[in-house]
């Protein structure tokens, strides 16, 4: 019981900073649309992606 | 032997043996990259920061499923049970991208030399998580 609540706990402690950070994330989404934000992250991890065997361009 | 980790710890754990993979993945790879015919596009500082930075989230993720799927996997070793878990998450991410390279040919392609580079690495962060949870809480 106790570790149920302690879940809980954890999990309330947690929630405001994912909504928060889903909310931040959306935002950015809105201000830039997502046409713009996935060719940038594409970039950014273009050769992180290749080093493990992921397709790409 | 049962791990006994909270997940703030399980966090902070996985965040620093995936960083750490992350910067040995980046070494191996400007190494072999002439082998695997691959051109980096990123400047070596750039891409110090994006493995270390793609490393520390997929250390996290991998830890936490590895975590999760513990006590369901066969065998006592942490590390076969990382390196387990690490090629099924792998396995899963490389199944999404070949189908990217299905559906778009033009813009994606599977090159099977990366594939092996990628298997080799995914053994490696397995291996790597697993003996950092052997070495932390565990009971």
């Amino acid at each position: 019981m106790e570790k149920v609540q302690n879940k809980v706990d954890v999990f309330r402690g947690i929630l405001p900073a994912i909504i928060l950070t889903f909310l931040a994330i959306t935002m950015i989404l809105i201000a830039y649309g997502p046409e713009t934000i996935s060719p940038v992250l594409h970039d950014i991890f273009h050769d992180f992606r290749h080093a493990i065997g992921i397709p790409c361009h | 032997m049962e791990l006994n980790m909270d997940w703030k710890e399980s966090i902070k754990t996985g965040a620093i043996a995936g960083a750490l993979w992350g910067g040995l993945s980046f070494f191996i790879t400007r190494f072999s990259r002439g082998l695997l015919d691959l051109h980096l596009e990123g400047t070596i500082l750039q891409d110090v920061a994006t493995f270390i930075f793609a490393g520390g989230v997929f250390g996290i993720v991998y830890l936490g499923i590895l975590m999760a799927l513990e006590k369901k996997l066969p065998g006592d070793s942490l590390i076969v049970k990382g390196i387990m878990v690490s090629l099924f998450i792998w396995g899963i991410l490389l199944l999404a991208g070949i189908a990217y390279a299905h559906f778009d040919p033009g813009r994606y392609h599977v090159a099977f030399g990366q594939v092996i580079h990628g298997f080799i690495l995914t053994i490696l962060l397995g291996g790597i998580l697993g003996a950092f949870i052997g070495k932390r809480k565990v009971s």
